[in-house]
C-alpha cells in the first residue's frame, strides 16, 4: 500500500496544502481539490450528526446527564507504530524534538464522532483532526479496512502533523490558514512517507 | 505541488432559499459547471482566481443552502469565514425580514471581525418589487454594512463588490501584519532583565 | 457485533426502506420505515452522495470508483451501489470491517427475490421518471421482504 496523496485542509475548510507521491495519482485541477476540500469539511460535519439512534441512548446511559465526553469515553487508543519516521535514513531528527521520535505512546483520537476513514473500490481515504480542527488526509492506492493499517495512517498524520507544527508554524514568513509553500515540510514530508 | 495560489479566502453567501444566491455568481466564478452538493451537505462551491499585488488569490465561495434542515450543519460552514454575503429577494418582504435572523446567525458563528455584505437580488423585477431600496439602504447604513441591488441579468456590480471584498480581505491581512510588529517595537521588550528585581519584591 | 440500521435509497434520491435497531439487546426494537423523509435520511444520502462524487474524482480515470465503507469515531457505515441505481447501506460498530457479502445477500437473495419477483411491487418507487431529491413517498411494505430482513439481520443485531 502506498499513499496517492496527502492533503491539509485547514479549520475553516480551505485546502492548504496538496501533494501527489505516485505517479499514477490523478490530476485534478485545483480548484477541483478545493471543491474535494470544502466537501470533506461538510461531510465530516453531516457524519458526526447521523450518529445511530443506539449508539446515542448508550452514551446518554453512561454518561450521566446525556453530555458526552468529546473524545467519547470508551474510544480506545490508537496504537504507536514505531519504526515510521523517528529518524532519516542519515540519522539525523526529523525535527526539533530532541528525543528519537515525537511521541512513543498510544494517543486518543481528537476526531470523536467525525468522519475518519472511507474505502472504496480502489482507494482508502484517512482523516486525521487534529484539537485545533486541521484536518491531515492521506489518499492510498489501495482499499483497506484492516485496522492495523488504519492505525499505521493515523500514526503517519500524526506524524505529519508535528512536522507542521515544527516546520510550518514556525515559520515566520508563514500566514496562519494560508496555503503552505515550505520547503523544510516539503522535503521532511517527502522522507516520512518515503519511510513507508 | 500546489503552488499555483498564494492566498485562499473564504467568502460565504447566506440567505433564504429561493432568493437566487446560486444564480448570482454563475458568470463569476471559474467553472461554470455546477455541482449537485447544495442539495445533498447544503453547500456548493464556487472558485474565483484573481491577481491581487501581484499575488494569485483564490476566492473560495461557499454558496450554503437556506433549507431550514441544514440549518445546523450550515452553522459549521461559517468557521473561518473572511467575507459574508447575505441575500435577500426584493420582491418578497418574508427574505427581507429574516436578514435580521441572518445577521443573529452571523455574530453566532461567525469570527468577530468579519467583513459583510447586503444584496438585494432580483431588482429587475420592478412591477414585483415589495422591498424599496431606500428602507433596505436605511436598515444597511444604520448596521453600516455595504448595500447593494443587482439581478441575474447584470450581476456585474455584485462581482465588483467581491472584488472589493477581497482587496479588503488582503489589505487587512497586511494590516494585522504591521499591527503586530508594531507592538512588538512599542511593547519594549526589557532583555537585560532589570525590571524583574523591581516586581519581584512580594515574592519571596 | 452490532447492527444500528439499515435502509434502501432508489435512483430518485428517495428512501425507499428503513429498518432502525435502537436497542442492541433487543433485535425487535426499533422502527420500520418511519425516518423516509427525516433528516437522517437525507444527510446519510448526501454524506454518501458526495463521498462518492469525490472517489469518482481519486479513482483511476475510466473505472469505476464506487464506495465500500465509510469510518467515523463511533460507527461504520457499508455501502452496496447496484447497477440498478439502490443503494444498500447497512451502519454497524467499527467491529465490522467488511458486510460487503452481507449486502450482497440482502439485495441478491432477499431484495431481488421478494420485491424484484413480486408482480404486484412497482417497476420504480417514484410517481414520475424525473422525481429528485427525496420527495417520494412510497416504501417497500411487501411482508415478505420484511419478514425475511427481519429473520437475517435479526441475529446480527447483538
Amino acid at each position: 500500500m502506498a499513499i496517492q496523496t496527502i492533503l491539509v485542509i485547514n479549520k475553516s475548510g480551505g485546502l492548504v496544502y496538496q501533494r501527489d507521491f505516485v505517479a499514477t495519482a490523478p490530476r485534478l485541477s485545483s480548484n477541483e481539490y478545493l471543491i474535494l476540500a470544502g466537501t470533506l469539511q461538510g461531510i465530516v460535519a453531516i457524519a458526526s450528526q447521523i450518529t445511530p439512534k443506539s449508539l446515542q441512548i448508550a452514551g446518554k446511559g453512561s454518561a450521566k446527564g446525556g453530555v458526552e465526553p468529546a473524545g467519547g469515553a470508551a474510544a480506545p487508543l490508537v496504537p504507536y507504530v514505531g519504526t515510521l519516521g523517528a529518524t532519516t535514513a542519515s540519522g539525523t531528527p526529523m525535527g526539533s524534538f530532541l528525543g528519537p521520535d515525537y511521541f512513543n505512546d498510544a494517543f486518543a483520537s481528537c476526531n470523536g464522532r467525525g468522519l475518519k476513514h472511507v474505502t472504496t473500490d480502489q482507494n482508502s481515504l484517512f482523516l486525521y483532526q487534529t484539537l485545533t480542527g486541521i484536518k491531515f488526509v492521506a489518499v492510498s492506492t489501495q482499499p483497506t479496512t484492516n485496522a492495523m493499517a488504519v492505525a499505521v495512517a493515523e500514526n503517519l498524520l500524526r506524524k505529519a502533523y508535528c512536522l507542521y507544527a515544527d516546520y510550518v508554524m514556525k515559520n515566520p514568513f508563514y500566514e496562519p490558514e494560508m496555503p503552505i509553500k515550505c520547503e523544510l515540510f516539503d522535503q521532511k514530508l517527502g522522507v516520512l512517507v518515503g519511510q513507508l | 505541488m500546489n503552488s499555483e495560489y498564494d492566498y485562499l479566502f473564504k467568502l460565504l453567501l447566506i440567505g433564504d432559499s429561493g432568493v437566487g444566491k446560486s444564480c448570482l455568481l454563475l458568470r463569476f466564478s471559474d467553472d461554470t459547471y455546477t455541482n449537485d452538493y447544495i442539495s445533498t451537505i447544503g453547500v456548493d462551491f464556487k472558485i474565483k482566481t484573481v491577481e491581487l499585488d501581484g499575488k494569485t488569490v483564490k476566492l473560495q465561495i461557499w454558496d450554503t443552502a437556506g433549507q431550514e434542515r441544514f440549518r445546523t450543519i450550515t452553522s459549521s460552514y461559517y468557521r473561518g469565514a473572511h467575507g459574508i454575503i447575505i441575500v435577500y429577494d426584493v420582491t418578497d418582504q418574508d427574505s427581507f425580514n429574516d436578514v435580521k435572523m441572518w445577521l443573529q446567525e452571523i455574530d453566532r458563528y461567525a469570527t468577530a471581525g468579519v467583513l459583510k455584505l447586503m444584496v438585494g437580488n432580483k431588482s429587475d423585477l420592478q412591477d414585483k418589487r415589495v422591498v424599496e431600496y431606500d428602507v433596505a439602504k436605511e436598515f444597511a447604513d444604520s448596521l453600516q454594512i455595504p448595500f447593494l441591488e443587482t439581478s441575474a441579468l447584470d450581476s456585474s456590480n455584485v462581482e465588483e463588490a467581491f472584488l472589493t471584498m477581497a482587496k479588503q480581505i488582503k489589505d487587512s491581512m497586511a494590516q494585522q501584519h504591521k499591527d503586530s510588529s508594531k507592538k512588538d517595537d512599542k511593547a519594549n521588550v526589557n532583555l537585560k532583565g532589570q525590571s524583574l528585581s523591581n516586581s519581584s519584591s512580594g515574592c519571596c | 457485533m452490532a447492527l444500528y440500521s439499515f435502509w434502501i435509497f432508489d435512483r430518485h434520491c428517495n428512501c425507499i426502506f428503513d429498518r432502525e435497531w435502537t436497542l442492541k439487546t433487543n433485535p425487535s426494537s426499533g422502527t420500520t420505515n418511519s425516518k423516509l423523509n427525516e433528516d437522517t435520511a437525507k444527510l446519510l444520502y448526501g454524506m454518501v452522495f458526495s463521498l462518492r462524487s469525490i472517489s469518482q474524482k481519486l479513482g483511476s480515470k475510466g473505472s469505476f470508483n464506487e464506495i465500500r465503507t465509510i469510518a467515523t469515531g463511533k460507527y461504520r457505515a457499508h455501502i452496496l451501489c447496484t447497477a440498478s441505481g439502490l443503494w444498500f447501506i447497512l451502519l454497524s460498530d467499527l467491529g465490522q470491517e467488511d458486510l460487503s457479502q452481507v449486502l450482497r445477500y440482502l439485495y441478491s437473495e432477499i431484495y431481488v427475490k421478494t420485491v424484484v419477483y413480486n408482480w404486484l411491487s412497482p417497476v420504480d418507487f417514484a410517481d414520475s421518471p424525473n422525481e429528485r431529491r427525496g420527495q417520494g413517498f412510497r416504501k417497500i411494505r411487501n411482508r415478505q421482504f420484511l419478514l425475511a430482513v427481519e429473520k437475517f439481520l435479526g441475529p446480527m443485531v447483538n
